[in-house]
């Protein structure tokens, strides 16, 4: 089946053999990616939505690091750190790192989630909703980022007071990664695929 | 895949001199009759969302939240970012002052990583960006040059939430009720939303109008 692609990144148009598996194309112009599929099992990614909630509701409940001064310790968590803003004053600022951290990787899991389980042969246009969701969210879930923010808030107290890592960070640095994982394995093509012919 | 890249000379084959329009939500490619194209409204027949030659008020939109980012750009470096009390008295810390401590603290990797993302990064997003921008309205100019630095600006801009993130989490840490305490300043904010208008900005601009503009073409 030939059908025309269109480039998003420079508007020009490839006729193109559509493959049955997977496949990977650039624009001949501007190199920009135009296509691609992969092969890996749909199951395969619900599991890997499923283990980021368990590693994200690990990451919530233990501490990501502590300072302990003389005798005393004082923990952060992932809400914690939100709170703490709220309480200065800074509303706004919480309502972004709760967002970037927490609510928006989240939602990337869900959506993709709700994806693979949405019945198949419903109107394209339903589970287009998802796809929308999807590269709407992508570019603002910034797990990766807070995990090295952590990291320079660590070394800026190493000087001064012991840090001690807590379970939060390892839990939600796999958490990171996993998401990360799951945005290169959620590729729009792909996800068409799986709406139209099932995981 | 036969590329439908012309010999040099002859006009390459967009979407615009076909009549294809591409759906931005979900990449289906639809002809639309010439007919058809004053329409007000299409809709992409596979997912119903609006297809649009080029992203209504591209230009106009990423323009405006430039120039807001630019304006708060000036109080995102110059307030701090942090204040400090302690026993031995108060400190105020800006974002560069912040990346000079880290260099202190003897971590000139992550120093180094700071600077790019907190000080070089938004500059260059902001003179980047506004020169696109008008790289656009000017007379044709090569385009893959000026496409990949929009790449690179579109793929670096999230890593300048660096700062407020460390920041927020130094709050969170040292409360230590008389010992040492940490409040968040007023650059912290400023400096977030330079940091999300200048993505809105990134996000807003079409990447096609660049190739519209291409001396090649």
């Amino acid at each position: 089946m030939t059908s025309v692609i269109v480039c998003p990144a420079c508007d020009l148009a490839h006729r193109v053999r559509r493959p049955a598996g997977a496949a990977r194309f650039r624009c001949t112009r501007c190199r920009a990616e135009l296509y691609r599929t992969h092969d890996v099992h749909g199951d395969v990614v619900l599991a890997l939505c499923a283990s980021a909630v368990v590693l994200l509701a690990l990451g919530l409940a233990y501490p990501l690091i502590a300072l302990r001064v003389e005798d005393t310790t004082r923990a952060a968590t992932l809400t914690g750190a939100a709170v703490v803003l709220f309480q200065q004053g800074y509303g706004a600022l919480a309502a972004v790192v709760l967002l970037t951290t927490v609510l928006l990787p989240l939602a990337q899991v869900a959506a993709l989630a709700a994806l693979l389980l949405a019945p198949r042969g419903g109107p394209a246009a339903r589970g287009a909703r998802w796809v929308a969701v999807l590269s709407a969210v992508r570019p603002w879930a910034m797990s990766e980022v807070f995990v090295l923010g952590v990291l320079v808030a660590a070394v800026k107290l190493a000087g001064v007071a012991d840090v001690v890592p807590g379970i939060s960070v390892y839990a939600y640095s796999a958490f990171m990664v996993i998401v990360t994982a799951l945005g290169v394995l959620a590729p729009p093509d792909q996800l068409w695929r799986w709406l139209e012919h099932g995981r | 895949m036969t590329g439908a890249r012309p010999k040099t000379g002859a006009q390459p084959a967009t979407g615009r001199r076909l009549g294809v329009r591409l759906c931005l939500r979900c990449r289906a490619a639809t002809r639309v009759p010439a007919a058809a194209a004053a329409a007000a409204r299409l809709l992409c027949p596979r997912c119903h969302a609006p297809l649009h030659e080029r992203r209504p008020g591209s230009r106009s939109v990423c323009a405006a939240l430039l120039l807001t980012a630019a304006i708060l750009y000036v109080p995102a470096n110059l307030l701090p970012v942090m204040h400090t009390r302690t026993l031995f008295g108060e400190d105020d810390d800006t974002i560069l002052s912040g990346v000079i401590a880290l260099l202190h603290a003897g971590s000139w990797p992550l120093a180094l990583l700071v600077f790019f993302a907190s000080i070089v990064v938004p500059l260059l997003k902001l003179v980047s960006l506004g020169w696109l921008l008008l790289s656009t309205l000017g007379a044709p100019a090569p385009a893959a040059p000026r496409s990949r630095l929009y790449r690179m600006v579109e793929f670096v801009g999230r890593w300048s939430m660096l700062d407020v993130f460390a920041v927020t989490v130094l709050a969170c840490l040292v409360q230590f009720r008389t010992l040492a305490n940490v409040r968040v300043g007023t650059g912290a904010l400023a400096f977030c939303a330079v940091v999300v208008l200048t993505m809105l900005a990134a996000q807003t601009f079409d990447e096609r109008l660049l190739w519209d503009s291409d001396a090649a073409a």
